[in-house]
């Protein structure tokens, strides 16, 4: 071992990682709440601006994470997730920006400093595990202490034994790659990037190759390590349940950039983008909110709970506006202008986001009584899209809705592509918040 | 063949059709042409001489001198070879495809050529050979290092050839695990890219010591044809027809004996090697 005085040169690695088992007793870190930056301390953590750029596409994001902390990494196909983590890696050059962790400059493109990826002391978690097929399990996961600290093969296994041991494959110990399971070689891969120590931990889409039942079960133990790792750790994944239960906090990268950002909660109720609400199942439309109602972008207007500080009383109720008229046009004439009535008074308003939760709006085939805490409009079933419990039905309609609804409902109604129905659109079905970014989350 | 569907029940590939005409004839005409030499050399061999000529002095120096320098040539090939192949798949030099090029040039260019060209260079008025031989007395040709050398101009191109497609071929992503796990360049090489290529390394240099075994044109002209420290096995055949073709067939059987059983015996290491990648595929498949 080397000795600990003030390290000269990034050559060893920054974070100093050195092998250790794991630690059985420890309590857990706990995860910094939200917001994830505790105090202006510049020694601890992540601290990242990367600039990626290749033939038409630019990744530029900036973020920070906590020790301690899990930031999930959500993204479409190409957004440039995996080319982040290999950029904090070391796999692939920053074009500007600069990555620091733990107060080490691990690469600064300005002043052209870039430690490679051996002495970052980073881990990386591939998708496809990449383990090595002509080591066993055992000296997969003594790999990282044997190369990074020079253990002999003797103590190296005595440090990666542990750690098979508490992701639960000690039995698996001595064979080769090819004969473990996927659940048990992401396991291996997981215990070898966290052997060596990493002071930071990179998860590139860990549980995309596995089946249903064994991602529950890999799931669990990513859970557990993340919960109890004392580094930075970023996860990298296209399955918003992962991103909503493993992390502290959610990174939204599309094209390059970061599209939104926030604790799971926030992303799951409050999309920015069409992405997003997708991924949580919702509807997101954009529009003016005046008083209750919003009118929305593409046409049309939506009925909501009178946000925040202001509602003008006046607005009594609207009851359903709309006279029971089939024509649409008629329809979203009376929409808008009721909505621009009423928005007389003065605004919480100005621009809208607004999350639709499908299931919460309900279909009919004569016009339902509105009431002050819905809107109804009339629609036209467009599509129809079976579901495990049911069926997502797509809605002709100014604004286009999305209704989930039961096999029971489905059998009711009889619905197929071109009749005409009314959609039901309860306040509580809405979530609506300002389009423009306060602060753009914690940073 | 119309039977065919009985076995191929429980079958999922169809079997293929009987050959038609058109490629059954050259088929059956290329075989007979590559066998027939083969079944030549048993009819013809003297059975009955051939214990005593494998006991007889230049017989055996020349077989020991024969395996001795194809080893020799092979190990060479494969402790420079191998980092020649690293740098063609690796490294981003220009002038790398050229270079990739003139290495496995060898492999096309008359044997003879070789042996020239390695006299020129290395022959005691060659450009390098010399200073050799001004400085420090030293003279390759004619010598049985000049027989290795010549063995190795014609043979590595064929090992740096496949560890070259190996080493292209191979996933450069274990290599970043390997790297992201603390392992340097030189470890990534040593304990991550080497055992990833090292059947391709087995099947190149068992390539290569084939053909520094049978080696003839580069080693006659380089090396001459010295019983005892330059004459190989091939150089002995061709000599022995001259004046006594039975023992040119014997030792031509001798050799092929040597070859038959380096092929089944890479074949098999190959097969078991296939069979255990196999087998671990399947389970990870499987499961």
């Amino acid at each position: 071992m080397t000795a600990d005085g003030p390290a000269p040169r990034p050559r060893p690695g920054p974070a100093a990682p050195t092998c250790r088992p794991p630690r059985p007793g420890a309590p857990p870190i706990l995860p910094v709440a939200s917001g994830g930056w505790p105090t202006e301390e510049p020694g601890a953590g992540l601290d990242a601006a990367v600039v990626v750029e290749r033939a038409g596409f630019r990744l530029d994001v900036t973020l920070r994470v906590a020790p301690g902390e899990t930031v999930a990494v959500l993204g479409p196909n190409g957004a440039g997730k995996t080319t982040l983590l290999r950029a904090l890696a070391g796999l692939v050059a920053l074009d500007s920006g600069s990555v620091r962790l733990g107060g080490t400059v691990l690469a600064d493109a300005e002043r052209g400093v870039s430690v490679p990826p051996h002495g970052r002391g980073v881990g990386f978690v591939f998708q496809d595990y990449l383990l090595f097929q002509h080591l066993s399990a055992l000296d997969n996961v003594a790999f990282g202490c044997r190369a990074r600290n020079g253990l002999s093969r003797r103590a190296g296994r005595m440090v990666a034994r542990p750690w098979l041991e508490r992701l639960g494959l000690a039995e698996v110990a001595g064979r080769r790659p090819g004969r473990l399971s996927g659940g048990q070689a992401q396991r291996v891969a997981l215990a070898r990037a966290l052997a060596p120590g990493p002071g930071l931990l990179l998860l590139d889409e860990p549980l995309a190759a596995l089946d249903a039942g064994t991602r529950v079960d890999v799931r669990a133990h990513l859970r557990a390590v993340l919960a109890d790792l004392a580094v930075p750790s970023l996860l990298v994944t296209h399955d918003p349940l992962d991103a909503l239960t493993l992390a502290d906090r959610v990174l939204i990268v599309e094209d390059g950039q970061i599209a939104q950002q926030g604790e799971p909660v926030e992303i799951a109720r409050r999309p920015r983008t069409d992405y997003v609400a997708r991924l949580m199942g919702l509807t997101l439309y954009q529009g003016v909110l005046r008083g209750d109602m919003v009118a929305i972008d593409g046409g049309g207007a939506l009925r909501v709970r009178p946000s925040g500080t202001v509602t003008n009383g006046t607005v009594t109720n609207g009851t359903a506006s709309y006279d029971g008229a089939t024509n649409d046009g008629a329809t979203n004439d009376a929409a808008t202008n009721d909505a621009a009535g009423i928005g007389e008074g003065p605004a919480p308003d100005g621009r809208v986001l607004v999350a639709a939760r499908p299931a919460a709006i309900t279909l009919h085939t004569a016009m339902p009584a509105a009431g002050p805490e819905a809107a109804v409009v009339a629609a036209r079933v467009a599509g129809i899209e079976p579901r495990a419990d049911g069926a997502r039905v797509a809605l002709d309609a100014e604004p286009p809705v999305w209704a989930d609804l039961s096999a029971a409902m489905m059998a009711e109604l009889r619905l197929a592509v071109g009749v005409p129905v009314w959609a039901r659109i309860s306040v509580d079905a809405l979530e609506v918040y300002p389009a423009a970014r306060a602060q753009d989350g914690p940073r | 063949m119309s039977d065919g569907t009985a076995g191929a029940a429980g079958r999922r590939r169809p079997r293929p059709g009987r050959a038609p005409w058109p490629l059954a004839v050259p088929a059956a005409l290329a075989a007979a042409f590559l066998l027939l030499p083969l079944v030549g050399l048993l009819v013809r061999a003297p059975w009955r001489s051939i214990p005593s000529l494998l006991t007889r002095s230049d017989v055996r120096e020349a077989l020991v001198l024969s395996l001795e320098t194809a080893t020799v040539a092979t190990a060479v090939s494969t402790v420079v070879g191998v980092p020649l192949a690293w740098v063609l798949a690796r490294q981003r030099i220009p002038g790398l495809a050229l270079l990739r090029a003139l290495v496995t040039l060898p492999l096309v260019l008359p044997p003879v050529v070789g042996g020239v060209a390695l006299l020129t260079v290395l022959g005691r008025n060659g450009i390098v050979g010399r200073y050799l031989d001004d400085w420090f007395g030293v003279t390759i040709p004619f010598t049985s290092a000049a027989v290795v050398l010549a063995e190795i101009f014609v043979s590595m191109p064929f090992l740096v050839v496949a560890v070259d497609g190996a080493l292209s071929g191979a996933d450069l992503r274990y290599e970043e695990a390997a790297a992201t796990l603390g392992a340097g360049r030189w470890m990534v090489f040593r304990r991550v890219s080497v055992p990833m290529i090292a059947p391709a390394v087995a099947s190149g240099a068992v390539l290569c010591w084939a053909r520094a075994l049978g080696e003839f044109g580069a080693t006659i002209t380089f090396a001459g044809n010295f019983p005892g420290t330059t004459q190989t096995m091939p150089l002995a055949v061709y000599l022995a027809l001259e004046n006594d073709p039975g023992a040119a067939i014997a030792l031509s059987l001798v050799l092929l004996a040597v070859s038959v059983a380096v092929l089944v015996g890479a074949r098999s290491a190959g097969r078991w090697a296939a069979v255990r990648a196999g087998s671990a595929a399947a389970a990870a498949r499987g499961r």
